[in-house]
């Protein structure tokens, strides 16, 4: 909202610059976003208003802060009342008065056609970003920023009798000043005459009932339209008017016959004519009440901190035009009849805290106790993996939660899309069931500017289940893409492959207490490259994926990013260690080169190695891996296992030992078809 | 006598220009060996008047142990010589570049989230998180807006076909853990929060950080003074702050915290006020025996003013030449 200045301190002028007069309505609540140049070398203040504030959605409500915050005195409006000069009257029928419960109005007749619009009204309209059309226009809207009531007039001639005011009828039409055609409906009140709706009430009027040029016998149209059946319409329809504005936050219920003799009264001084008599049709019943609030002595020191003097209190409250009686624990307030959003004892607190000024409040520490802190070894911090993953080389990244649905659809086995009711493209359509779509796309976006090897990853909630019922779990998701290492001496140049992959997944594995029993699984996933899959999987426990970005997803980039996901929360699951002796005795190493038919995962003789070795093998470790075709049949691989065996209570003796490869290499033998190398 | 020093000087001299342990040792079987010159000379003792005996003797034996300690300190500084002269020879360039993997770094956004956590928990705050899918209930209405309230117009939202919609704040957090926990209880809610708005500073995805402290006797003035010194860890320098009133729904009195920056102004930070009673009540707090707090910042906003980022999108582009800026 814009005001200008010298207008408003023609209402109220606290006698302090403008600077100080912003300053000082900016801390109370009533946000001046700037001071700016209006027409005529006058200034304006542009307002933020917050949505409680209805009531300063003018001239007078802003003068009316103003005094209460300066002490300043508060002109009193001066419209004269003008008496009726002519009987012409039109009938105002309330029939929907919980919608609108007052609805006042009245005839002018002769207005000059053609008057001008006095100057000074132009400029005031200009100044609050109004453009100046017609004297009865320009007068209702000079009085809505003035008193803060919306009128409309209505051209007498195109009307069919009397108005009233209800619901709308579906099947309804109506076209509005702006050429905008609407249909109606039972949620949507207007304002009607015994044909038609002739506007939408408290948003726009209708385009065949405008004054014109010709316009000489006018109806001023002055209501009190319930907010409840106002609110959202405008929006709805996408029609917010400064008239929707006022109402859906609530203009003064006792304002109307105020507004319509200070309208007439403008109008007469410029365009003539003569006015019939004031008609409002009120129902009292229907009419907002302000009730009486009780407000204690005790609870405002307590929500404030500090103890202010009655009679400092009973003055505030005054000065914003609450009616105060005193009570013995406190005070019975009853709030003028515009202060919509005080309503309860809170609302008087915050009155009192702004009109006394927050500055003012003391800053006193909490006199609560020390806390002692809540970290547990039951679950290991995500800041944990977040810092492991960063001091392997790994970027963090942060991505929408949705996106479009032709980049998500290969990462979910037709789940099929959690989609947005509203969304605000369809780029950014459909809740995301995987973090890998978003990271690839910043792998896409750091390669086109560049940066050709990235390690990738995002922490957060990606949704299952279905449109009805919508599940969260948080994951943890990685990329990597290009070279192992950065560019360097003495390392050899090697892309990323999926080990280095499995190797940090390892690690975080091993964040979490259970992280040595994740079996990793030979699976498929439609998104990962077949062969070069693996599911984590703990007892029954799924947990996540590992695997290379399946080629045809992976738009020629040679060699595939290596794709991982872990299920956040199980992953770092934790307890205490029970810690267990240090061997004593001395450990005892063999190694084994094994002939390995291609068919034989190299996961598979390790278990059985561990299954076989019992408690005695410590470590099975896997020192080399060699494929060469000279020297072996093309498929078989040879692979070297260094066995590491101790025992808790004594020294193994050599022979102990050698009976226990012996027998591992037998079982191997049998069961997988492996042969020693000599 | 007098043939003795000169006898001992040259020696020493000697000593002292042996160039490898070879000649060190030739010298000394030369002077103190079986047949050496000082030896001979303590074996001509006897040759002499009783009387001289014991000076001479005293003489040759001090010429003997100072030669044999020349000869230790030489052989020992010949030694340390080689040894510096082999490793020399085994030298590397140090000025070589390092090898392995440079760190990553944490993004900007959750870094910021953890230093805010971290200073409240100091005041004695407890991290919650809740669900991002939310029903209108625990995101509007336990905050005390009720379906047409004109708050809505504050957050445009995006919904579900189920009805229910993507969380427009943390909020709903506290009215959770209020149900959950009851009072008295001091939290945190953090997380990521959704409006259907997109623009230079906006995104329709952005974070939160509210905190929630309801107790007997908690006041506005606890308010202030947490909220001061929260801003004053946070940039980790004396910052004025002001604290103007303003409308929340759920709070009430409503204030806003803005801090003086750079060119003089103020800039707004958070939002706060005393915790509405409805909106105690809908958490089943009983107003009468408690009061509360709440305050709320967006994450994006303090992490602008805290790095010097001007554009909100940058944080959502993860460009690494942007997130490697904000180290590990």
């Amino acid at each position: 909202m814009k005001v200008d200045i010298a207008w408003l301190r023609e209402w109220c002028d606290p006698r302090v610059d403008d600077e100080a007069l912003a300053h000082t309505l900016t801390m109370a609540g009533l946000e001046v976003e700037g001071i700016r140049a209006g027409p005529d070398e006058g200034r304006v203040l542009e307002f933020a208003l917050t949505p409680n504030r209805a009531d300063c959605f003018s001239v007078r409500g802003v003068a009316r802060e103003l005094a209460a915050l300066f002490s300043a005195p508060l002109a009193a409006p001066d419209a004269a009342q003008a008496p009726a000069a002519t009987d012409i009257r039109c009938e105002l029928k309330l029939t929907a008065p919980e919608a609108c419960p007052r609805f006042a109005g009245r005839v002018i007749e002769g207005v000059g056609p053609g008057a001008e619009t006095p100057g000074f009204i132009k400029r005031r309209l200009a100044a609050a970003g109004e453009r100046p059309m017609h004297l009865l226009v320009d007068v209702t809207n000079y009085v809505m920023l003035e008193m803060g009531q919306p009128m409309h007039a209505y051209d007498l001639e195109r009307l069919s009798g009397g108005l009233c005011a209800r619901w709308g009828r579906s099947g309804e039409s109506l076209t509005l000043l702006d050429g905008t055609g609407l249909k109606l409906d039972s949620d949507i009140l207007v304002i009607a005459d015994e044909k038609h709706a002739v506007a939408a009430a408290g948003i726009m009027g209708g385009l065949d009932s405008a004054v014109s040029d010709g316009t000489s016998g006018v109806l001023l149209e002055s209501a009190f339209f319930a907010p409840t059946a106002v609110a959202g319409r405008a929006r709805r329809l996408g029609l917010q008017t400064e008239a929707s504005l006022r109402f859906e936050r609530g203009v003064d219920p006792s304002g109307q016959v105020e507004a319509l003799e200070r309208a007439t009264e403008l109008i007469l001084a410029a365009g003539g004519g003569k006015a019939g008599p004031v008609i409002d049709s009120v129902s009292e019943q229907h009419l907002p009440r302000r009730d009486a609030i009780d407000l204690r002595r005790e609870r405002l020191a307590l929500l404030l901190g500090v103890a202010l003097p009655d009679r400092d209190i009973a003055a505030m409250l005054r000065r914003l035009n609450m009616d105060v009686a005193e009570r013995r624990e406190g005070w019975r307030v009853t709030p003028p009849a515009f202060r919509f959003d005080v309503s309860q004892e809170a609302d008087l607190v915050e009155e009192i805290a702004r009109v006394h000024g927050y500055e003012n409040i003391p800053e006193i520490p909490a006199a609560w106790g020390a806390h002692p802190s809540t970290s547990t070894e039951q679950q290991v911090d995500p800041d944990r993996a977040r810092a492991l993953l960063v001091d392997r080389g790994y970027f963090e990244c942060v991505n929408y939660s949705f996106l479009d649905a032709e980049s998500h659809r290969p990462f979910h086995s037709g789940e099929g899309e959690l989609e947005l009711a509203n969304p605000l493209s369809a780029e950014l359509s459909v809740l995301r069931r995987s973090l890998w779509p978003g990271l690839l796309r910043n792998y896409r976006t750091n390669r086109d500017r560049g940066t050709l090897q990235a390690r990738l990853f995002e922490i957060g909630v990606c949704f299952s289940g279905v449109p009805e019922s919508i599940g969260e779990e948080t994951w943890l998701a990685g990329l990597l893409a290009g070279a192992a290492m950065p560019e360097q001496w003495g390392a050899p140049k090697r892309a990323a492959d999926f080990f280095d992959a499995r190797g940090d997944v390892e690690a975080l594995l091993g964040l979490g207490a259970a992280g040595a029993d994740v079996d990793f699984q030979a699976a498929r996933h439609p998104a990962l490259r077949p062969g070069r899959t693996v599911r984590l999987v703990r007892g029954e426990e799924k947990l996540g994926w590992l695997g290379e970005l399946h080629p045809e997803l992976a738009d020629n980039a040679s060699p595939a990013p290596q794709l991982f996901a872990l299920k956040l929360d199980a992953v770092l699951k934790s307890r205490p260690a029970r810690v267990a002796g240090i061997p004593r005795f001395p450990a005892v190493r063999r190694d084994l080169s094994l002939r390995v038919p291609a068919s034989v995962n190299v996961g598979g003789l390790m278990a059985a190695m561990r299954a076989q070795g019992g408690e005695l093998l410590r470590e099975v470790l896997v020192f080399d891996l060699y494929e060469d075709r000279n020297s072996l049949k093309s498929d078989e691989r040879s692979v070297g296992f260094g066995l590491i065996f101790q025992s808790i209570s004594r020294t193994l003796t050599e022979s102990e030992v050698d009976r226990v490869l012996a027998e591992a290499v037998s079982l191997l033998t049998k069961k997988f078809g492996v042969s020693v190398r000599q | 006598m007098g043939d003795l020093q000169k006898t001992l000087s040259e020696a020493l001299a000697e000593i002292e220009s042996a160039a490898t342990p070879q000649a060190l040792e030739q010298l000394r079987v030369r002077l103190l060996g079986r047949k050496g010159e000082i030896t001979a000379r303590l074996k001509a003792l006897g040759s002499l008047p009783p009387e001289e005996r014991p000076a001479a003797g005293k003489a040759g034996n001090e010429a003997r142990n100072a030669i044999a300690a020349a000869i230790a300190a030489r052989k020992q500084a010949l030694s340390g010589q080689r040894l510096e002269q082999e490793l020399a020879a085994g030298g590397i360039d140090v000025t070589l570049p390092g090898r392995g993997m440079p760190p990553g770094a944490q993004h900007p956004l959750t870094r910021t989230i953890r230093r805010i956590r971290d200073i409240l928990a100091g005041a004695g705050f407890s991290a919650r998180s809740g669900p991002e899918v939310e029903d209108e209930f625990h995101n509007f209405t336990a905050l005390n807006m009720p379906a047409n309230h004109p708050a809505r117009d504050m957050h445009d939202t995006f919904y579900l076909p189920s009805g229910m919609l993507l969380r427009t704040h943390t909020s709903p957090v506290q009215i959770r853990s209020m149900l959950d926990e009851g009072a008295p209880l001091k939290i945190i809610s953090l997380g990521r929060v959704f409006r259907r708005d997109s623009d230079q500073t906006h995104t329709p995805v952005f974070h939160q950080v509210e905190g929630l402290a309801v107790d007997e006797g908690v006041s506005l003035a606890n308010l202030k003074s947490l909220l001061q010194e929260f801003a004053e860890r946070f940039f980790e320098r004396k910052v004025e702050v002001r604290f103007r009133a303003s409308y929340f729904p759920f709070t009430e009195p409503s204030a806003e915290m803005d801090v003086r920056w750079g060119d003089g102004g103020w800039l707004e930070i958070l939002g706060c006020g005393m915790v509405h009673p409805q909106v105690l009540r809908h958490g089943g707090v009983d107003p009468e025996r408690y009061t509360g707090y709440a305050f709320g910042m967006g994450v994006e906003r303090m992490a602008m003013l805290r790095y010097g980022v001007n554009d909100i999108r940058r944080f959502f582009e993860n460009d690494i030449r942007f997130l490697g800026q904000f180290g590990p």
